[in-house]
C-alpha cells in the first residue's frame, strides 16, 4: 500500500522572496503565523485552497512549493 | 522547544482553571461520600463552582487577550477544534453508556455489581463530572494537536 508524504519549499521560497517573514506570508495567504510554521515543519497539510494561495504569494506553480513523495508500505495483516 | 502560541496559552489557562476548581469540588464531594456524610446544598455548591469557573475564565482570558494581538481562527484551528470535539463526544458517550449499564443492568441480572453512587443525590455531580472529563479531553486533545501537528 502506498503512503503519501508532502514536503514543501516554503522556507526556501520565503528567503528567495526578499526574506519574506512568516507573518507576511500568513497575512498574504489569510491564515495565522502558527499555521505557516506548522506547514513549514510538515506538521500540517493545508487545504488545496490555501496551497494555491501560498503558491500565488510566491508567484510560482504549486509544484514548486509542494512536493508529493510516494513511498511503498507493506500491507498490514 | 517551539514557542507557545496565544491559543495554547489560552487553552492551558482553561485547563488549569477547570482542573483546580472542579478538581477541588469533586474531591470534597468524594470525601463526604466516602465518609457516608450527607451532602448539604449540593445545588448551591454546583452553581458556585460553575460561576467561579466562568468568572476566572473571563478574567484570565481577558488578561491574555490584552497581552497579545487577537487572531482569527483559520482552517487548521477549525480542524483541530472539530477533531477535539469528536474525542470529547466519544468520552462523554462512553461515560453515559457505562452509567446506563450500571443503573439498568443490575435490575435484569442481580449478580452484577451495582454502585449506589450512580443514583440519588450524586446524580447531578456525576453528570457534571462526565461533562468536565469531556471538556478536559477536548482541551488536552487540542493542546496535543497544536504541539504535535495534525
Amino acid at each position: 500500500m502506498a503512503s503519501t508524504s508532502i514536503k514543501n519549499n516554503i522556507r526556501r521560497l520565503r528567503f528567495e522572496t526578499n526574506e519574506m517573514t512568516q507573518q507576511a506570508l500568513a497575512e498574504a495567504v489569510g491564515v495565522t503565523r502558527q499555521t505557516i510554521i506548522a506547514i513549514e515543519h510538515g506538521k500540517y497539510s493545508p487545504s488545496l485552497e490555501i496551497a494555491f494561495r501560498i503558491a500565488a504569494a510566491f508567484h510560482v506553480a504549486m509544484d514548486d512549493v509542494f512536493i508529493h513523495e510516494e513511498t511503498e508500505r507493506p500491507l498490514k495483516r | 522547544m517551539a514557542e507557545v502560541s496565544t491559543k495554547e496559552k489560552s487553552l492551558l489557562a482553561s485547563l488549569v482553571i477547570t482542573l483546580l476548581v472542579f478538581g477541588n469540588f469533586f474531591l470534597n464531594i468524594l470525601e463526604l461520600a466516602l465518609a457516608d456524610e450527607p451532602i448539604a446544598n449540593i445545588g448551591t455548591s454546583l452553581i458556585n463552582v460553575v460561576i467561579s469557573v466562568i468568572i476566572l475564565e473571563i478574567i484570565v482570558q481577558s488578561l491574555l487577550a490584552s497581552l497579545s494581538a487577537s487572531q482569527k481562527d483559520d482552517e487548521r484551528d477549525q480542524l483541530i477544534e472539530r477533531m477535539s470535539f469528536r474525542n470529547g463526544y466519544l468520552c462523554l458517550s462512553v461515560g453515559m453508556w457505562i452509567w446506563i449499564a450500571q443503573t439498568t443492568i443490575p435490575t435484569w441480572w442481580t449478580d452484577l455489581p451495582y454502585s449506589p453512587y450512580l443514583t440519588g443525590d450524586l446524580v447531578p455531580v456525576l453528570l457534571l463530572l462526565l461533562f468536565v472529563i469531556a471538556e478536559v479531553t477536548v482541551t488536552v486533545t487540542r493542546l496535543f494537536y497544536y504541539r504535535r501537528g495534525i
